[in-house]
């Protein structure tokens, strides 16, 4: 029989509707989370093609193959006006591309992805559009056949050549700016000629101001945001779930994209939590709040992009695994379990949310043991 | 009739400069966590713009500037604005509006502008 069975609240994000993401755990509806977005936002779905979702549809995200994810992400803005490539875009250095719209499948499976040609190397396919602090620039791009090298642009001078395939993949770059040069031109540089034989497809075109890139944000003519979205309050409507002294909190993440990713045990304020802090740089850290003061953190950086975190309370000990491991033992008081009133892929209801890709959130009432634990996180 | 429960209302502001508008971001709120970090207390969401190209620049086939773009010279944002309509004593609709001293900064235009919100028409939602 699965550990998972065992679990008081058991979260493998795969059943949704407007305004909900269903728990497994328990049955009753209490362990569902409440989901917000305003507007819409895309996903990689089953098939593999980039999907619009309605706004406050929760996304179930299928990137990294047969196994869905809940995705949550932040507002960001995708500042080049049009994803496609076509319009408002001008030449620069030795020239301009030949541009073609709507001429193959893109990767939303339409016949939307713009073909893009060059005499010459050194051609811009460019808007004047960066800005100061982190600058992401992310496309798909794809040839007709055989593999070419082109060149993705932020500021004039960040310069990422990459070796596109008659496969589409997104590529990507950040660089941090500081001061504009050449008018922020970002976009594409020619490096290999490309005519009417071998050929460049691109599709999504987007630039944030970000250290990462995010999910496609869609734009025709001027520069969009995509709303932050947050998923919340599992428990609230029957806190006794999560009101135990002792206790396992497990969550297996992704793709974390804030450097204060946070979800907690919390009173619905914040001054008395059980929070787990995941960052973007791969560092998890378990913390203990006690009347607004952290009291304890557990911590381990040097992680990958995947965690599988868990951690087992009890009085006078603490003890995490993490990735199959144990990072750490503390000896530390518990808190007040009765002032416990949510569990929330969130700091608290009102701040800083879970940013990145969750798989899986388990919470058991009961201390699970060091073959449990490392079961659980291997 | 208006719903009382529509989460999200638009609006387009400029100030004299962006000492101004960080001031006026900030003033929505803050707060610092048991770790030092800084974080909104609100759930409005705030888009800088800054000096935004009122007219685009035109370029020669090599990129070489032939007409610069014209920049506003007041530093811009768009708000997606989390308020609520509420209602009186007396049951009558009391339509949401502007937090305390943005209202002076707001321009109300009519198209979409510069940047638009995804999915949410700041025309059909405009505060």
């Amino acid at each position: 029989m699965s550990q998972a069975n065992d679990a008081s609240i058991l979260l493998i994000p795969t059943a949704y509707k407007t305004s909900k993401v269903y728990s497994v755990f328990p049955n009753d509806g209490n362990g569902d989370f409440i989901f917000s977005r305003s507007g819409k936002a895309t996903r990689i779905n089953a098939n593999g093609f980039v999907e619009e979702m309605p706004s406050n549809i929760p996304r179930m995200d299928y990137s990294d193959g047969n196994c869905s994810a809940l995705l949550l992400e932040q507002s960001s803005t995708n500042l080049f006006t049009d994803y496609l490539g076509v319009s408002g875009y001008s030449g620069g250095g030795s020239g301009s591309f030949g541009v073609t719209a709507n001429f193959a499948i893109s990767p939303d499976g339409t016949q939307n992805a713009t073909k893009l040609t060059a005499t010459t190397g050194s051609r811009q396919h460019k808007q004047d559009i960066a800005v100061i602090g982190d600058n992401t620039i992310s496309c798909y791009l794809k040839t007709n056949t055989g593999t070419k090298q082109i060149r993705l642009m932020i500021n004039d001078t960040h310069r990422l050549t990459v070796n596109v395939t008659n496969q589409w993949q997104r590529f990507e770059t950040t660089t941090n700016v500081t001061s504009i040069i050449g008018s922020g031109r970002c976009g594409l540089v020619s490096l290999d000629i490309l005519d009417d034989n071998q050929y460049i497809l691109v599709y999504g075109l987007q630039l944030e101001n970000q250290s990462q890139s995010t999910s496609l944000i869609p734009t025709t003519t001027v520069a969009v945001t995509r709303f932050g979205e947050t998923c919340l309050s599992s428990a609230a409507t029957d806190p006794s779930i999560i009101q135990n002294d002792e206790f396992t909190l497990f969550c297996h993440v992704k793709d974390i994209t804030s450097t204060l990713s946070r979800i907690s045990l919390n009173d619905g304020t914040g001054s008395n939590k059980y929070q787990f802090n995941f960052s973007s740089a791969g560092e998890v850290y378990f913390s203990t709040v006690i009347g607004g003061a952290s009291v304890t953190n557990h911590f381990q950086s040097g992680l990958g992009s995947e965690i599988k975190v868990a951690v087992r309370v009890e009085n006078n000990n603490r003890k995490m695994y993490v990735n199959g491991q144990v990072a750490s033992i503390i000896n530390s008081t518990l808190l007040n379990s009765s002032l416990l009133t949510d569990l929330d892929l969130s700091q608290t209801s009102t701040s800083l949310p879970f940013y990145g890709k969750l798989k899986r959130l388990d919470y058991y009432n009961t201390p699970l043991t060091d073959a449990q634990l490392l079961a659980l996180t291997q | 009739m208006n719903n009382p429960n529509i989460m999200r209302k638009i609006g387009k502001y400029e100030f004299k400069d962006e000492a101004t508008a960080l001031a006026k971001i900030r003033a929505l709120g803050v707060d610092t966590d048991e770790d030092g970090n800084e974080y909104p207390t609100h759930k409005h969401c705030v888009v800088k713009l800054g000096n935004i190209v009122l007219q685009r620049g035109e370029y020669d086939e090599e990129g070489e500037e032939i007409t610069p773009p014209v920049l506003s010279d007041k530093y811009h944002l768009d708000v997606a604005w989390d308020l609520h309509d509420s209602y009186d004593e007396e049951g009558n609709l009391i339509l949401a509006d502007h937090p305390h001293g943005w209202k002076s900064a707001s321009v109300d235009i009519d198209s979409e502008g510069v940047h638009s919100f995804y999915g949410v028409s700041y025309l059909d939602n405009k505060l």
